[in-house]
Formats: C-alpha cells, structure tokens, sequence
C-alpha cells in the first residue's frame, strides 16, 4: 500500500535536507547557541554563589558592628566612671590645698597680727610712756613742790624701770 | 460463489481489521489510565512535585500510546492490503 | 479544505450522484503530489519540476506535461502517470508498451514542503544567532525569546540530564532534530502554503530520521557497547552453542528505530485522517440525507474538528519531545563505558 512504503525520492531528498540543515546548523547556529546558554548558566550560579557570598559577608559584618558597638559601649561607661573618679578626686585634692593655703594663710596672718600687736604694743608704749610721763611730769609738778620728795620718786621710778627692763 | 467468497473474505477483513484497533485501544485505554491514576495520586501526596510528574506521565503515555499505535497499523495493514 | 471538498462535490453533483468516495480523498490528502494545489481550487495545480532518472539519464521536465494522463515525450523516452494499477499516480516510463519505474527524485509537493520547513528552521536559529552577536549575555525577548526558550528546555532537561559529559558532542544533531521534527509537524497542520503537506504522516520521512538516529547511535558507540551486544555478561549456555542473547541483542538494535519510525509516523498520519474524516462527515452526510442532516453535522464535525486540531498541536510537540528523549536515551545506552567489577 502505498502510504506504508517508503518513496525512493523522498528518502534521497530527506537525506539531502537533513545534511544540509544539519551542517548549517552545526557549523553556525549551535557552538554560539550552546555557548552562551551554558555561558549564562555558569553567570548565573556564579551570582547566586556571589550573593550568598555577600549575604554572608553582610551578616558577618553586622555581626562584627555590633560587637563593636558594645565594646565602645562598655568603653564609654568605663571613661564615664573614671572621670567621675578623677573628679572626686581633683575636688577633695583641691579641698585639701585649699585647706592648706588657709592654714598657711592664718598662720602669716597671726605672725603679722602678732607683728601688728607688737609694732602696736611698742608704739602704744611709747605714746603711753609719753602721755604718762606728761602727766606724771604735770602731777609731779602740782604736787611737788620741794626738792626731796622729787629726787625720791624719780629714783624709784628709775628702779622700776630697770627692773622692768 | 467465487464473488461470495470475495465478498466474504472482504467483509471478514473489515471485521477482523476493526476488532484488531478496538482491542488495541482497549489496551491503551487501560495503561494510560493506570499511568493517570498513580500520578494523580503521586500528586495529592507530594503538590510541589507536580510539574515533575505531569511531564512524566505526559511521557509515558505517548510510549504506551505508540505501542498501541502500531497495532493500528497493522489492522490498517489487513484491511487494504 | 472545506471548500476543496466542495470543489469536489461540485464535480460529483453535475454527475449522477456519486458518492463522495472517502478513500480516495483520504490517501489524496495523506499522500504526495507532482504539484503544489492552491489553496481554494484543488483541483488546479502549481507544476513542480519532474526530476526522473530513467533508463538513459536524467530527464527533467515540468509535471504540468504528463497532468490528466497526457504522455509527454522526452528523447527518446515518454513518460506518463497511469491512472490505475501498480504505478498509480506515479510517473512511469513506458519502454516496448511495459511500464518501467523509474528512479524517481522529482521535487514533489512534500519535497517542497521539506525545503520550506528547512529554511523555517534556518531562519529562526539564525535570528537567534544574530540576537546573541548584537546582545552577548542578555536573554532575547519576543519570538527569539520563544526559540531560545526551547532550546533551553531541551538542552537542560533532556540533553543534559541524560548525557552529562557528552552532552556538548550530541546536542547540535539532538537539537536539530527536536526542530525538525517540530516544526514539520506544525506546517502539516497550516491548511495553506506554506503549510498543508502532510511530512511526519509519511512513512519516508519518519524512517529517514529513524535511520539517522540508528546511524549516530552506532557508530559513535563505545566498544564496551559493541561487546555486551555480542558478548553479553550473561551465563555461557546463553551465548556460546547457540548466541540467543546476541541476536536477542541484535534485534534489539533493529527494534529501537522501527518503534520510533512508527510511533512518529502513526501519530501524525492518525491526527490527520481523523480530522479529515470528521470534515468528510459532513459531505457523506449531506450526501445521504440531504441537506438539513448535513446542516446539523456541519456544527458537529466543526467543532470535533477544532478539538482534534487542537490535540493535534499538542501531539506535535508531544512527539517531537518523545523522538528527542528516546533519540538522547539510546544515545546514553551506547555510550556507555563500563563498571570495574568489585569482587
């Protein structure tokens, strides 16, 4: 029958047309076909593999940021302590110096009040010697009249005063 | 009675031809229902791997259906020739 | 082809009612022509060269010569298409009042198609190839985008998944053969030019390819290949007086291509005659009841028709991938090298 026997004519131009298209496309159409499918396969496991790579990458990196984070944290708490420290201390250092500059203060103080009360106590003596010999000499004069009894006391005044001195 | 004959043969041909294909398609009407129903099932088992076994089926029953095809030719065969 | 029936009908009612005879329309369609028919006058066709080589050389004329049964004398041969007998509808050479067969390469309607679906396949590749020289990585868009699509779904899931290492050496002639056989089958469905030859329904076709495959398995099979066909790992009584295994082995070789051929070619040849004779129904219909029976099936066939076409493009695809697999598959099976036996 003939739709189950093969025509010689159509096998040979089948031949022919298979090798024909055949050599076209193997020569110019599949090596650049193929190359770049299997081109961009490769790309685009590559990419994946990067962007894990990089998902990676990131989440170590935030990892590492935190870390430092709290390093510089805790840091921060430990100046914070040692400046409240170091300022504790420079207050009491200070009181202290303070307490000292005071002290050595009244001391020079009380020399120069001494010195004061000395100068004083000397210069009072003088006026007061002066005032009182003045009015020794008035007294003396309203109620001595006579000779003797001035010589007397004028001894005796000298006496005192070199038992004084 | 020769033309009887001719008539006969021709007409056991038509018969023989056509019992032939539907036995063939009972066949395949059978595998290919097996191969529907244990994938149908596969797949109410497993849903994520329905696109796998859909071409799978689709595979087989295009073997089981060529098998049941040649039959087909060979009733065709009988019958014209 | 509705109006190519009706073409027909118009003939057979100026006669005294014949019948619209189913057969002859079938093997019509289904089979191969000297002329290309256009597309709504079937009965008036585009000549194609007649390339004959008869009994002394090559002739070469148009078929528009020996159309209607007309002998056309060439030197000193003349040819003729017979209308009955062995050679029918084939160009026949009448030598001492015998009919001689010639060697017969004529370019007929499916050799024309065959070319069509040739440069098809060129061009589509070739677009791709150009997309890639203009574009290097990015992946093309639009029709381009469809084929290399395909090509992709071929190569990774069939061609790699198969063959692994050697799937660089086998995919250019596994490729070509998945577009091939595509788009042939394609073409056969188109109605007009450049579509409408039924290539895949034709049994040369399918067992040239059948063959091409059996070639490429064989010959670049590995001798470990070779070895367990001849000399199987089976127990000696199996091989030795009396090689049953070897020709279980070797028929097996033979098998494999023939299954091929016809499930491709049964496939094909079966969408097609069922949807001319669901087409046919109307016309036998309409010549049995008149016409509001054939009106009524006119809805019927139309919308079977349809359907039918529409599996049909379906099959198309569905066979070209079964080819390819099985193509890949026993390509695998011969390559294959060998297990070191662990003891």
């Amino acid at each position: 029958m003939e739709l189950f026997t093969p025509g010689f004519g159509l096998v040979f131009w089948m031949f022919v047309s298979f090798a024909v298209l055949f050599f076209i496309l193997w020569k110019y159409a599949w090596p650049m076909i193929l190359d770049i499918v299997d081109k961009r396969a490769d790309l685009i496991d590559k990419g994946v593999e990067y962007a894990q790579n990089a998902k990676e990458q990131l989440d170590n990196a935030q990892l590492a940021a935190d870390n430092l984070l709290n390093e510089a944290r805790r840091k921060e708490a430990d100046i914070l302590r040692e400046a409240e420290s170091l300022k504790t201390k420079i207050i009491e250092d200070a009181r202290a110096e303070a307490k000292e500059q005071a002290k050595k203060e009244t001391e020079a103080a009380k020399l120069s009040i001494e010195q004061a009360k000395k100068e004083a106590e000397l210069s009072i003596r003088d006026e007061v010697g002066a005032i009182a010999l003045s009015i020794a000499e008035k007294v003396v004069r309203e109620r001595m009249s006579d000779d003797k009894a001035q010589t007397k006391l004028v001894n005796t005044l000298i006496d005192e005063i070199e038992n004084q001195n | 009675m020769l033309s009887m004959i001719l008539v006969a043969v021709e007409a056991l041909l038509g018969l023989g031809a056509s019992f032939g294909a539907a036995l063939a398609v009972i066949g395949a009407g059978l595998g290919i229902g097996k191969i529907g129903s244990s994938a149908m099932e596969a797949i109410a088992r497993q849903p994520e791997a329905a696109g796998d076994i859909r071409s799978n089926m689709i595979v087989i029953a295009a073997l089981i259906e060529g098998v049941a095809l040649f039959a087909v030719i060979v009733c065709v065969l009988a019958l014209f020739v | 082809m509705a109006l190519g029936y009706s073409d027909q009908m118009h003939h057979s009612a100026t006669e005294t009612q014949t019948k619209v005879d189913p057969k002859e329309i079938i093997f019509e369609h289904l089979g191969d022509a000297y002329g290309w028919e256009l597309p709504f006058a079937h009965h008036r066709r585009i000549p194609l060269p007649v390339i004959v080589y008869g009994t002394d050389g090559f002739h070469v004329f148009s078929s528009s010569r020996v159309t209607d049964g007309e002998q056309f004398q060439d030197g000193n041969a003349t040819f003729v298409i017979p209308a009955e007998g062995d050679y029918k509808g084939k160009v026949v050479e009448i030598v001492d009042g015998q009919q001689v067969k010639p060697y017969d390469i004529s370019i007929t309607k499916n050799v024309l198609a065959l070319f069509i679906t040739i440069a098809i396949v060129v061009m589509c590749s070739m677009s791709l190839v150009k997309w890639y020289k203009k574009n290097g990585n990015k992946a093309p868009r639009g029709f381009t985008g469809a084929f290399e699509s395909l090509v992709v779904f071929i190569y990774d899931g069939v061609i790699k998944a198969t063959l692994k290492q050697d799937a660089r050496r086998f995919a250019p002639y596994l490729l070509t053969i998945f577009f091939f056989i595509f788009m042939m089958n394609l073409l056969g469905l188109i109605v007009i030019f450049p579509g409408g030859a039924n290539l895949t329904g034709n049994i040369a076709v399918t067992m040239t390819l059948a063959i091409m495959t059996f070639l490429v398995t064989n010959i670049f099979g590995t001798k470990h290949y070779w070895k367990d066909i001849f000399w199987p790992d089976v127990p000696m009584w199996l091989k030795c007086p009396l090689p049953i295994m070897p020709m279980i082995e070797l028929f097996g070789i033979f098998t494999k291509p023939a299954a091929l051929t016809i499930r491709l070619f049964a496939n094909m040849m079966g969408g097609h005659m069922i949807v001319i004779v669901l087409t046919l129904l109307i016309f036998i219909f309409a010549g049995v009841g008149g016409m509001v029976v054939g009106g009524a099936t006119v809805v019927v066939s139309v919308a079977f028709s349809i359907f039918m076409l529409l599996i049909d493009v379906l099959v198309s695809f569905i066979q070209a991938y079964v080819f390819t697999m099985l193509s890949t598959i026993f390509i695998s099976l011969a390559q294959e090298h060998g297990h070191e036996v662990t003891e």
